[in-house]
């Protein structure tokens, strides 16, 4: 088999020459599904030259389409001659085939401007805002007194990150406190033990999800803009620090509230494997104890996954709850808190997306792989640098702190 | 039943090649189980097994086999209480002896005048009999040199010889990672059955993780001379291959975490 491709403004345009059959159709379907994995979803295929089409080419041509279907793409084959525009039809499948010459597809390739056509800024709701609240501030290795612990109920218009345990069904019993992430009344918590996977508590009719929380920085209201991004040329990937700047320059604010949903080129992090206890004081001045009680990544991890963060990102010189927010290494001008979960990759759709039902989407597929506080690895010659997406999703807004919160 | 306490080794020491090869280990395996000891290159696995089978003593430390400090017993001793079988198929057998001669041998491992049994018909008759299980028709080739015979032919008669007396412990080292993919599978299916038909306790070594998620009740993985992880009972059953390797993954990040990432971590995280 031979695939080549031309991209036009319209389609991607893939000729098939030779077999599609038990031999091809594997190659096929992984060749079609890093095209839809890139963005591409108007895939057209022109069959002129493919001499056979067997039923297991068949099901490889379905599960294309149906992946085109998930993210509203659009499937078509043109040229197809004789044999396999029959064998399409007596299958069933005819709807496939189209009447459209390649020539209808082929020109304007030069007048193609893949960067516009593929980073977008969506305004979703310009007046909308997010308030944060600080509402637990416990800091590592703090001791945990009862009056650091806030029991925190996430509502569907609430995003938040911290340190917190789930209510123990026992008044009397140890709370395991571990990274958290929540967007939009979903919650994923890290269970502080190394061979733990993370948990993770979604909203259903009347059950609201609670955390214990001993460090929350909680966020309501509405994201206001929405960015789509991709690689172009000579940009490959995009690091958190340039799409938090980006959220402060969208949203024109000094302080912003983000959620990015986009494929991992790389992340960095870390997150607590041993549970903080109420009385016991404890000082990182050890790095052998040190690494009983924090994992760190080591390496880029999750490269080709889907993560989904929650953040927020201030101007530096804004002081005051800063502490919550670390200056960026890269770029000390800005300061960032977040947190990220790790699902396995599903395509995106292109264009204008919406939050909760992306969201939504994630949590009711396969369960979370990970979780992470992001961090900034700048130590000289072996530093990982900073977490980086290849494609995906910033949704942002402006955001202010309430006052009296803590 | 099989007791290992505090036991140490290090290899050249106080030289430029010194090795921890075993760092103060503690396992007790409990009698029946099928123990399977996973590890990096270097990790101390082989070692360990060494140690138990006496090829050499350890500096410090203890080693019980049914309340019976063997500790300080030689190889030959130990071999009346264990089985073992190696990773080069052609270790645990004489090639120019028949197949019968060999698994005569087997049944006088361990006793006093070994070479008293005749190959009469009614022996025959019984390795005749044990050989079938193997599925292999070697029963038909008893008189045949076994260096005649395959390298899975010949790992399938070592593990039938070392399991021949019913050890009291048996050690597999790596033995099927010498065999083409086929004959592994064919000896790890074997030596399973045979475990379990006859009840043994196995302490085996591999580097393939299916065959650890699949064959043992218990992994112990170890790493740089020390057991960094063990499987036991229901976190044993769910164990997958991902599990392992995330476990591998994790110790080796735990080395990567030195002071530059506790400094890195008390700016970013603290």
């Amino acid at each position: 088999m031979e695939i080549r491709t031309i991209k036009t403004d319209k389609a991607l345009l893939v000729t098939i020459k030779e077999r599609l059959d038990a031999s091809w159709s594997e190659y096929f379907t992984d060749t079609f599904l890093e095209y839809i994995r890139n963005g591409e979803h108007r895939l057209v295929i022109d069959a002129q030259e493919m001499s056979f089409l067997s039923s297991a080419g068949i099901r490889s041509l379905l599960l294309v389409s149906k992946e085109l279907t998930k993210v509203k793409g659009d499937f078509r084959i043109i040229n197809s001659n004789e044999f396999v525009a029959n064998t399409l039809r007596t299958t069933g499948f005819g709807v496939w085939l189209s009447e459209a010459k390649a020539e209808d597809i082929l020109p304007a390739t030069k007048e193609i401007n893949e960067a516009d056509n593929l980073k977008n800024l969506f305004i979703i709701s310009k007046d909308s805002g997010i308030t944060l609240k600080l509402i637990s501030n416990w800091k590592p290795w703090e001791n945990i007194s009862e009056s650091k612990i806030k029991r925190v109920e996430f509502l569907p218009d609430s995003f938040a990150l911290g340190i917190a345990a789930p209510p123990a069904a026992d008044k009397d019993a140890v709370l395991k406190f571990g990274d958290f992430v929540s967007l939009c009344g979903h919650i994923v918590y890290q269970p502080p033990e190394e061979r733990s996977r993370p948990d993770y508590f979604l909203p259903m009719e009347n059950f609201v999800p609670q955390l214990q929380t001993i460090q929350c920085i909680y966020a309501q209201g509405e994201m206001s803009h929405l960015l789509r991004f991709s690689p172009e040329e000579n940009k490959e990937n995009y690091r958190i620090g340039e799409l938090a700047s980006q959220a402060l320059s969208i949203t024109g604010s000094s302080l912003a509230a983000f959620v990015i949903l986009a494929e991992a080129d790389g992340l960095v992090g870390a997150h607590i494997i041993q549970s903080p206890e109420g009385e016991q004081s404890f000082t990182p001045t050890d790095f052998k104890k040190l690494r009983d009680w924090l994992s760190f990544s080591g390496e880029r991890a999750y490269a080709g996954e889907q993560t989904l963060i929650f953040g927020v990102v201030a101007k530096h010189a804004l002081g005051g709850k800063i502490d919550f927010l670390i200056p960026l290494s890269s770029n000390p001008e800005i300061a960032i808190h977040a947190h990220t979960t790790i699902f396995p990759y599903q395509t995106l759709q292109n264009g204008k997306l919406d939050l909760m039902h992306q969201i939504t989407k994630f949590f009711n597929g396969p369960p979370p792989k990970g979780l992470m506080h992001l961090i900034d690895d700048n130590r000289p010659s072996t530093g990982l640098g900073e977490s980086s997406f290849t494609r995906g999703a910033m949704w942002c807004a402006p955001a202010k702190w309430e006052e009296d919160n803590v | 039943m099989l007791k290992i306490q505090d036991v140490s080794k290090t290899f050249f020491p106080h030289t430029v090649n010194e090795v921890q090869a075993l760092q103060n280990i503690d396992l007790t395996i409990d009698e029946g189980s099928f123990t399977c000891i996973i590890g990096t290159n270097g990790s101390g696995k082989s070692t360990l097994l060494n140690a138990v089978a006496g090829t050499f003593i350890p500096d410090s430390g203890t080693i019980h086999i049914d309340g019976l400090e063997i500790s300080s017993w030689t190889e030959y001793q130990r071999a009346r209480l264990i089985g073992r079988v190696f990773q080069n198929p052609f270790a645990g057998t004489a090639a120019e002896m028949t197949i019968a001669e060999n698994i005569v041998l087997a049944m006088k491992r361990g006793k006093m005048h070994p070479l008293t049994i005749a190959l009469n018909k009614k022996v025959k008759s019984e390795i005749s009999d044990r050989i079938r299980m193997l599925k292999m028709g070697l029963e038909d080739r008893l008189d045949n040199p076994i260096g005649t015979l395959s390298g899975g032919q010949r790992q399938a008669l070592t593990l039938l010889m070392a399991t021949w007396l019913r050890p009291r412990l048996l050690l597999l080292d790596e033995h099927t990672a010498a065999l083409d993919p086929k004959s592994a599978a064919k000896i790890a299916e074997l030596t399973s059955e045979i475990i379990k038909e006859e009840k043994l306790t196995a302490l085996m070594v591999t580097h393939s993780m299916q065959q650890a998620v699949d064959m043992p009740d218990r992994i112990v993985m170890m790493h740089r001379g020390k057991i960094v992880e063990d499987y036991q009972k229901e976190h044993k059953k769910r164990v997958r291959i991902a599990d392992l390797l995330d476990t591998f993954d994790r110790v080796q990040k735990r080395e990567l975490f030195d002071e530059s990432v506790a400094k890195l971590l008390i700016r970013e995280y603290i």
